[in-house]
């Protein structure tokens, strides 16, 4: 028997409530973008990009860039997990992507005092190993781009989003782990690869 | 039993994987490219100051600029106001026309070629304005800093 599926008989899961309650919630959106626009401020203030606009009117333009970003990732897992006949509510599943995405603020905001090395041990367990002086991040910005963040907070970050995934697609949470963990590190891979095309022989600095 | 929009969340799915696949195949060929190493080409087309073919006895740094980047540019002012013993040149890249002096008017002493065959880019596989390629006294290539490192040892960033 052949029967077609539409969305409205796809398998519902159990219970997916949005992150906070509904009054709240853009209370949170907000205090999450003003905590990325801070962190964009203190970016362009330490590395000028030469960009011909104010600091805060590009940082703001950064902030637009990133919530583009997090639509993007929703939207991919939301198709992901239609690929794989299971429904992910996307605003739902966007408005904890981008809550999730304060424990990369908070990672920012713990290795920017030590752009140039002598971070404690436990910011670099916390906000990546691109703080650990003497690594492979240091001789490769590629690389220190790519996976110099490996850390907790990443770590959090990603399980969050995966239990997130299986709470909203009603499938298991190692299936939803190992898809976010492989999407990852896909991500990561393709990051690196176009650093060094951008770059081509070309050294970059900061390390 | 699979819902009715999975054909095309499954076709996103592996357009995501073969643009990933490209991109790695395309890292790969790129990386393993035997591009040449850099010299004091003959070709490059004097704009202002002393002709490539001309002999010099001092070391030579070549940053390369393009005049409608704002960062490589302040870079290039800043470099030539250094104090320095070698020979500072400005190639001007990626520009199939000559270079408009008007933009190239604040480098004040400065010797500028243009890159009309796009050596820098094509055939060293150089992309990032705003390096300096040091040449010895001989014009032998011998090393790239980054855009970010200071261009004069002992200097910030060295």
């Amino acid at each position: 028997m052949n029967v077609q599926v539409t969305e409205d008989t796809m398998p519902r899961p159990r219970s997916f409530p949005w992150p906070y309650a509904a009054w709240a919630l853009p209370f949170l959106l907000l205090y999450v973008e003003w905590s990325w626009w801070d962190v964009f401020v203190g970016e362009l203030e330490t590395n000028p990009t030469g960009i011909p606009m104010p600091i805060p009117a590009a940082a703001a333009l950064a902030v637009c860039g990133k919530l583009l970003a997090h639509a993007t990732e929703a939207a991919f897992y939301v198709l992901l997990w239609r690929a794989r006949g299971a429904r992910l509510p996307f605003w739902r599943f966007l408005s904890y992507v981008v809550a999730v995405s304060l424990a990369d603020v908070f990672s920012f905001n713990l290795a920017q005092p030590f752009q140039n090395g002598g971070a404690p041990a436990w910011r670099v367990w916390l906000a990546g190993l691109h703080l650990a002086s003497g690594t492979p991040f240091h001789d490769s910005p590629a690389l220190r781009n790519a996976f110099g963040s490996i850390g907790l907070l990443t770590a959090t970050r990603i399980a969050m989003t995966g239990i997130t995934q299986a709470k909203g697609s009603g499938r298991s949470r190692f299936e939803a782990l190992a898809w976010t963990v492989g999407v990852w590190l896909v991500t990561r891979i393709a990051v690196w690869w176009a650093f060094d095309l951008i770059r081509g022989m070309s050294p970059l600095g900061g390390g | 039993m699979r819902p009715a929009h999975a054909p095309a969340a499954r076709a996103f799915c592996v357009a995501f994987l073969a643009v990933f696949v490209l991109l790695g195949v395309i890292w790969a060929m790129d990386r393993t490219h035997r591009w040449a190493t850099p010299r004091l080409e003959a070709s490059f087309v004097p704009v202002r100051g002393e002709s490539p073919r001309r002999a010099t006895s001092r070391a030579t740094w070549l940053m390369p600029i393009h005049p409608g980047c704002p960062s490589c540019m302040a870079r290039a002012r800043a470099l030539s106001g250094e104090a320095t013993n070698a020979r500072i040149v400005f190639l001007v890249v990626d520009r199939s026309q000559p270079p408009p002096l008007l933009a190239l008017s604040d480098l004040e002493a400065a010797t500028i070629w243009w890159d009309s065959g796009g050596v820098w880019r094509h055939q060293w596989g150089h992309r990032v304005y705003g390096e300096i390629l040091r040449f010895d006294s001989r014009g032998r290539y011998e090393e790239t800093k980054p855009p970010d490192s200071a261009p004069v040892e002992g200097g910030e960033g060295e």
